[in-house]
């Protein structure tokens, strides 16, 4: 079974920033496209390492991660199973998984 | 006897002293202790409310009074502080502090940065909506961690 870890930090920037490249580089639909969605696709496991970055606004997480599920890139269930979230703040565990959560209920509703 | 006797004089002299020292020395660490968390609490209710004053003003911004680069420098500034007081949070926590905020925390980091990219736009209306809930939760934080020292250490 293939495993992937991303660390943000140092696979993308420390510095994350933002919905879309219009906000900046490092922007949370970059991160999904570049690294999330080729890491779910080509792994059975992927771990994604939120520590060492100076923080993560609620847009970042919203369009990195319920993205993958809002623009039907991957199933709830797939996310669920092969996502795998790694910070020393549990709140931002939380609001990931609240955003994956959210986007599968809109779908679905 | 008297020898006997003597002996256990001294043994229980000794052993009210040691007593005495240990309740002493116990008291003074639990006064230390709460010293020190007082301390770190109201360091983090600080934190607390510059963040508000600081949302609130942010979110309260008239259309176009703010540059692409205001917005980066405060949005990434606001970032710092928010991680910054979720690691003192968790401070709080090893010290014994029993408090459940995570969804309060979560709630409050969406109402402050929750397309905050977007104050540059010139369309973006005053938010006075947001800005009161994000006073609100801040507000609801701070009372639960109040709640919670005074469980700790109840005042005597």
């Amino acid at each position: 079974m293939s495993t992937k870890v991303i660390n943000i930090a140092d696979d993308f920037s420390t510095k994350p920033y933002g919905r879309y490249p219009e906000d900046g580089d490092f922007n949370g639909e970059r991160f999904r496209n570049e690294f999330l969605i080729p890491a779910i696709r080509d792994n059975e496991k992927v771990i994604v390492d939120l520590d060492g970055t100076r923080g993560y606004g609620s847009s970042f997480l919203d369009e990195a991660f319920g993205g993958l599920i809002r623009e039907s890139v991957f199933s709830f269930d797939e996310v669920k199973r092969k996502l795998e979230i790694k910070s020393k703040f549990e709140s931002y565990i939380e609001e990931i998984t609240s955003y994956i959560q959210e986007a599968n209920d809109n779908l679905s509703g | 006897m008297v020898r006997i006797m003597n002996g256990w004089y001294v043994i229980l002299n000794i052993s009210v002293v040691i007593v005495g020292w240990v309740v002493l020395y116990t008291n003074a660490k639990r006064i230390a202790t709460r010293a020190e968390t007082r301390i770190i609490l109201n360091n983090v209710l600080e934190k607390l409310n510059t963040l508000r004053t600081s949302a609130t003003e942010y979110w309260l911004k008239e259309p176009g009074e703010l540059s692409n680069g205001e917005v980066v420098f405060w949005t990434q500034k606001t970032l710092s502080e928010l991680q910054l007081i979720d690691s003192s949070l968790q401070l709080l926590k090893r010290r014994n502090m029993n408090f459940d905020i995570i969804n309060l925390f979560v709630h409050l980091r969406q109402q402050v940065t929750f397309g905050c990219e977007y104050r540059k736009k010139k369309s973006q209306e005053p938010d006075r909506e947001k800005a009161v809930k994000l006073s609100e939760s801040t507000h609801s934080i701070i009372e639960i961690l109040e709640e919670s020292f005074l469980d700790l250490y109840a005042p005597s």
